[in-house]
C-alpha cells in the first residue's frame, strides 16, 4: 500500500514538475507531443525507482513488524509472574 | 563447470541518466532530421512541433547530462578512473579489445575485459566515452543552447562565425553522435546473449559467468 502511495506521489510530483514546461510550449498539436515525451521521461524515472520503493517498503514493514514483536514481549513476562 | 555470479554494476542514477539520454537522443535525432530536411521528412505533426520537441528533448538530455556529471563527480567520485584509459590500456588494451571485436568474438572466445563497478568499461569504451562525454556532448549541448537563444546570444554567435557556421557545427556533431549510437547499439548486443549487456543497464545487475575447470588434486586425501 505504501509503495502504491509512494508511486502516486512521485508521479504527481513529476507531473507537477513537467507541466509548466509543457504549458510553456504554445498552442496546436505540439503540446501533446511534448506531453507524451515528458510523460515517457517520467515513466523511465518512476520505473527505475521501483527497486528503491520496494526496498523502502521492506524496510518499513520490517521496522513495524519488529516493533510489534518487542511490544508484545513485556506483556508475556508479566503474565508469567 | 560454470559459476554464475551477479555484480551490481549500474547504480540507479546512472540507469536513469542512460535511459533518459537514450530516449532524448533518439527524439533529438528524429526531430533533428525533420528540422534539417522539412521537405522530405514529416515524422511529427508539423515543423513547429518538431522544433519545440527538439528544444524540450535538448533540455532533458542536458539535465540528464548534469545528473551524470554530478553523480560521478560528487557521489561516486570515480569519474576519471572510469573514463580515462591508463597508459597500459592505451598501449595494449585497445589492440586486445579491437582484436576481440573484429576477430576473436566470431571465434567464440570470451571478452578479455571483465567489468567491475570500479572498472566498468573496456579500453575502447573508455576512449570512445571520453571523447563523447567530455567533448562531443558538451559541444553539442553548447551549440544547441546558442541555437535556442539566438537573440540574447547574438554577439557570441557572430564571434563563432554566424548562424550558418553554428548550425553546420551542430549538425556535424549530431552526425558524429548518431554514428556512435549505431555502433553503441551493435556492440551492446555482443554479450553471451543479445540482451546480456542491455539487461544490466535496465536492472543494474550483471551476471558474470566464469568458467571453472575442476582439477584433480593428487595430494588430497581420498574419500572413503
Amino acid at each position: 500500500m505504501k509503495t502504491i502511495v509512494g508511486i502516486i506521489m512521485v508521479t504527481a510530483f513529476l507531473g507537477a514538475a513537467v507541466a509548466p514546461a509543457a504549458a510553456a510550449a504554445s498552442g496546436d498539436g505540439s503540446q501533446l507531443a511534448i506531453y507524451i515525451f515528458l510523460g515517457m521521461c517520467a515513466l523511465i524515472i518512476v520505473v527505475q525507482l521501483f527497486p528503491i520503493f520496494f526496498m523502502l517498503y521492506g524496510l518499513l514493514k520490517g521496522l513495524f513488524h519488529g516493533k510489534k514483536e518487542t511490544a508484545e514481549a513485556p506483556v508475556e513476562v508479566v503474565v508469567d509472574k | 563447470m560454470s559459476d554464475t555470479s551477479r555484480i551490481y554494476l549500474q547504480p540507479t542514477p546512472i540507469r536513469i541518466w542512460h535511459w533518459l539520454n537514450a530516449f532524448g537522443i533518439v527524439t533529438l535525432g528524429l526531430t533533428g532530421i525533420q528540422i534539417r530536411f522539412p521537405d522530405y521528412v514529416n515524422i511529427f505533426a508539423g515543423y513547429k512541433t518538431a522544433i519545440l520537441l527538439h528544444n524540450v528533448a535538448g533540455v532533458v538530455v542536458a539535465a540528464s547530462f548534469a545528473l551524470w556529471f554530478f553523480y560521478y563527480s560528487f557521489v561516486a567520485r570515480n569519474m576519471l578512473k572510469l573514463y580515462v584509459p591508463s597508459k597500459d590500456e592505451v598501449q595494449k588494451g585497445l589492440l586486445r579489445q579491437a582484436k576481440f571485436y573484429l576477430l576473436t568474438y566470431f571465434l567464440g572466445r570470451p571478452n578479455p575485459h571483465h567489468p567491475t563497478p570500479q572498472n566498468k568499461f573496456n579500453p575502447m569504451q573508455k576512449s570512445a566515452y571520453l571523447a563523447i562525454m567530455f567533448l562531443l556532448m558538451p559541444l553539442l549541448g553548447l551549440s544547441g543552447i546558442l541555437l535556442i537563444n539566438i537573440e540574447p546570444m547574438r554577439n557570441l554567435i557572430l564571434m563563432i562565425g554566424g548562424l550558418k557556421i553554428l548550425m553546420a557545427i551542430h549538425y556535424l556533431l549530431a552526425c558524429c553522435l548518431c554514428a556512435f549510437l549505431f555502433t553503441h547499439v551493435y556492440l551492446a548486443t555482443l554479450g553471451r546473449t543479445a540482451f546480456a549487456y542491455i539487461k544490466p543497464m535496465w536492472t543494474g545487475w550483471e551476471e558474470n559467468e566464469s568458467e571453472q575447470h575442476e582439477t584433480l588434486d593428487l595430494t588430497a586425501p581420498r574419500p572413503n
